[in-house]
């Protein structure tokens, strides 16, 4: 999150919106955002209805033993596909944004 | 215990009129505890000197070897084990170079390894207490437990993550959805796709799905 946030004008200079999304409420995120400078758009799921369509459930893992869901990027073009998608096998791993940027300019 | 061999003390633990018994004991664990330490300089005779604890000069000696006999290794070695595991989540997971795999923290992890290495060899040396046996040994193991949480942590852990079969794939619809942005306004996933950008239409959205601060 701190990397896109890092680069979110290369994004936006390719025509990429990120968008975070997870069970946090609109509140949390808003708290999150303003302590840590994000600026791009934060989504909140607490009933998992994005997240369990995309199959990223994760069960019992919040602090209270909640559903949450698991770390994953999709970058989805203007037609609504799927161009790439990255589903970590380790929670410390993440997608770089130079690997995103890459494949982001290559959509039309 | 006698009063003539007090003065000649000129001890905190021997004033004239102190509890005799009292006093007697402390002397007694101060020449335990001082046996192996020769006496201080000054031109004391060994006979005067060597359990005077309380003596200023010989406080001051007693602290130095107390030092010196402090089996330091195995205490940093600890220290140094306890900032590996702490380091990875609050502070090396903010590059991807020392996220991604944790070089740094291994790299510490081998450092207290040499020092507990070092810490034991010196505990187990000819001449050394029991006690400090005991402590050396329990020390190291602290370190060995830290070291276990950190590959729980960083390597067993971190992959127990569902497997997300039916996750759309690559050249696959995205699902669609309307979720409440950070002002409790809905959002829809066509809106955020077709949103411009700065002006200029937007040519794709990136979702990051994150497990949330809860």
């Amino acid at each position: 999150m701190r990397s896109i946030q890092k680069n979110l004008d290369q994004f936006n200079a390719v025509g990429i919106r990120p968008v975070a999304i997870s069970v946090d409420s609109p509140e949390e995120s808003r708290e999150l955002c303003q302590k840590a400078g994000y600026t791009f758009t934060f989504l909140s799921d607490p009933d998992l209805e994005a997240i369990g369509r995309y199959d990223l459930v994760h069960k019992g893992q919040g602090v209270k033993g909640h559903d949450i869901s698991r770390p994953a990027e999709f970058l989805i073009d203007s037609t609504g596909t799927v161009r790439w998608r990255m589903l970590t096998e380790n929670i410390w791993v993440r997608a770089r944004p130079e690997q995103i940027l890459e494949v982001a300019k290559a959509l039309q | 215990m006698s009063t003539a061999r007090c003065q000649s003390h000129n001890n905190l633990l021997c004033r004239p009129g102190g509890n005799e018994k009292l006093t007697h004991r402390l002397i007694e664990l101060g020449r335990y505890l001082t046996e192996t330490i020769p006496p201080s300089g000054g031109g004391n005779r060994r006979g005067q000197n060597e359990y005077c604890l309380v003596r200023p000069q010989n406080f001051a000696y007693n602290c130095a070897t107390l030092i010196k006999k402090f089996n330091w290794p195995i205490w940093s070695g600890l220290l140094v084990s306890i900032f590996a595991l702490l380091s990875y989540p609050l502070l090396f997971v903010n590059w991807p170079v020392t996220r991604d795999f944790p070089w740094a923290n291994i790299a510490l992890f081998v450092v207290a390894a040499f020092l507990l290495f070092v810490g034991i060899r010196r505990a187990f040396a000819p001449g050394r207490r029991r006690l400090s046996k005991i402590l050396s040994a329990l020390g190291a193991l602290l370190s060995v437990l830290v070291l276990g949480m950190f590959i729980l942590v960083a390597f067993i852990g971190s992959r127990w993550l569902p497997a997300s079969t039916r996750a759309p794939q690559v050249s696959q619809k995205a699902p669609g959805f309307t979720l409440n942005d950070t002002n409790d306004k809905p959002v829809s996933l066509t809106e955020l796709v077709l949103q411009p950008i700065n002006g200029k239409p937007a040519k794709g959205v990136l979702l990051v799905f994150y497990r949330g601060y809860w």
